[in-house]
């Protein structure tokens, strides 16, 4: 490790914070706090957290524990989806493994670290995002993870719309990856299918699908646009 | 670990110092990276019967504190709740104008590529963890800390970082 990033990492770890830290009975008590709040929300919104028998380990997206069997797959949707977020019977057959993927669990959504030199003014609909949640899930081979957006009301449009724009930018600023706009409105009330090509090459897809005011992204690595567009429409029957 | 205070306590207090390092390292912001790191913490202790079954509860706990840090709504009410309980942000954290210099060299990266730095370089994560956790190829890894090592070193005007050997 080059010496000189060593030592000033090394300052880093050893900051003080600007506060004491607060004492761990506080922390324990914040939490009790968040845990009250969610039972009075818990009979709102149908994206709001814990609703329709999504866990908390899913809305959070923290690490899986030790993997149990998959679900068996189905060759079809179900007929009345249950949950915002895709699930193992979405996805196909595969040993479908629940994870923590970074890239689509931010607010600001984009997996690559954001499309040209990323700035979240970029994307005026985020400050109308009312709420988000992710999941990722992935086999040996294929990477799955999804963010749905609930958008204050008349923003969800804006939302492709401001997607759209980033794309065109890159476009023009030859950044060394590519994104290509493969496809568009092909589901939902809205949809751009991505592909990303950085050197390698490696590929991923990207599909923006939007139903209302609610928006789901989808990034598919390992994968063909064909599967992409596969689990968009999945995405889709959930919204 | 059990789902136990002492367990909770014990795991807060050992961990949170690092947290708070990354934190910083990712939000440039002192104030909010504590507050981030309280609210991260106390989301472990809601699940921590889960959580502490887990092979990292430390990881999981990061990538949720990671993931309030960068959302845009978060970030502004943080700030003035952070504002409210420790007072506006002080204009250094401390006196190491160095961790400031490269807290803010960080803040001019994009954000994939300074996650990949300060959880390879300062939380010491092999690339293949980095890749894990933040749920991209190992070859994508490598090229966001090969591409973060460069923008750092223009911007903190250092000639000397050269190819991480094991990444």
């Amino acid at each position: 490790m080059p010496e000189t990033l060593v030592t000033l990492f090394e300052q880093l770890r050893t900051l003080a914070p600007p506060a004491p830290f607060a004492p761990p009975s506080e922390v324990r008590r914040r939490g009790r706090r968040r845990t009250y709040r969610r039972g009075l929300a818990a009979g709102g919104v149908a994206l709001a957290v814990g609703a329709i028998g999504v866990t908390p380990a899913l809305v959070t997206g923290g690490p899986s524990p030790r993997p149990t069997p998959p679900p068996t797959p189905t060759s079809a949707p179900p007929s009345r989806p249950v949950g915002v977020l895709i699930e193992p019977s979405d996805l196909g057959p595969g040993a479908w493994e629940r994870f923590t993927a970074e890239m689509i669990e931010n607010a600001h959504r984009w997996p690559s670290g954001g499309f040209c030199d990323y700035d979240g003014a970029d994307y005026p609909s985020l400050a109308h995002q009312d709420d988000v949640t992710t999941v990722a899930w992935k086999t040996d081979t294929v990477t799955v993870a999804q963010a749905v957006e609930r958008y204050t009301a008349g923003w969800g449009a804006r939302s492709l719309d401001d997607v759209r724009a980033v794309l065109a930018m890159c476009d023009a600023a030859g950044t060394g990856t590519r994104w290509t706009v493969e496809d568009g409105d092909f589901v939902g009330d809205g949809s751009i299918l991505v592909r990303e090509e950085q050197a390698g090459p490696v590929v991923r897809y990207f599909v923006f699908v939007r139903v209302g005011d609610r928006v789901a992204t989808v990034s598919v690595y390992g994968a063909g646009a064909d599967y992409a567009r596969t689990v968009a429409a999945r995405a889709v029957a959930r919204l | 670990m059990t789902s136990s205070v002492p367990d909770f306590d014990a795991f807060y207090v050992a961990t949170r110092q690092r947290m708070f390092s990354c934190l910083y390292a990712l939000t440039g912001n002192a104030a909010e990276a504590q507050d981030v790191v309280h609210e991260a913490y106390a989301r472990a202790w809601q699940r921590w019967s889960q959580v502490s079954g887990y092979d990292d509860p430390e990881a999981w706990v990061r990538t949720v504190a990671r993931r309030i840090a960068v959302s845009g709504w978060r970030r502004t009410r943080n700030r003035l709740v952070a504002q409210r309980r420790h007072g506006p942000p002080p204009p250094v954290p401390g006196p190491d104008p160095d961790a400031v210099a490269l807290v803010a060299a960080l803040a001019q990266l994009p954000v994939d590529q300074r996650t990949a730095i300060v959880l390879h370089h300062l939380n010491d994560l092999p690339v293949a963890d980095v890749a894990r956790e933040t749920g991209v190829p190992v070859g994508t890894v490598k090229a966001r800390l090969s591409r973060g090592r460069r923008a750092l070193a223009a911007l903190l005007a250092i000639d000397d970082l050269a190819e991480d050997r094991h990444a």
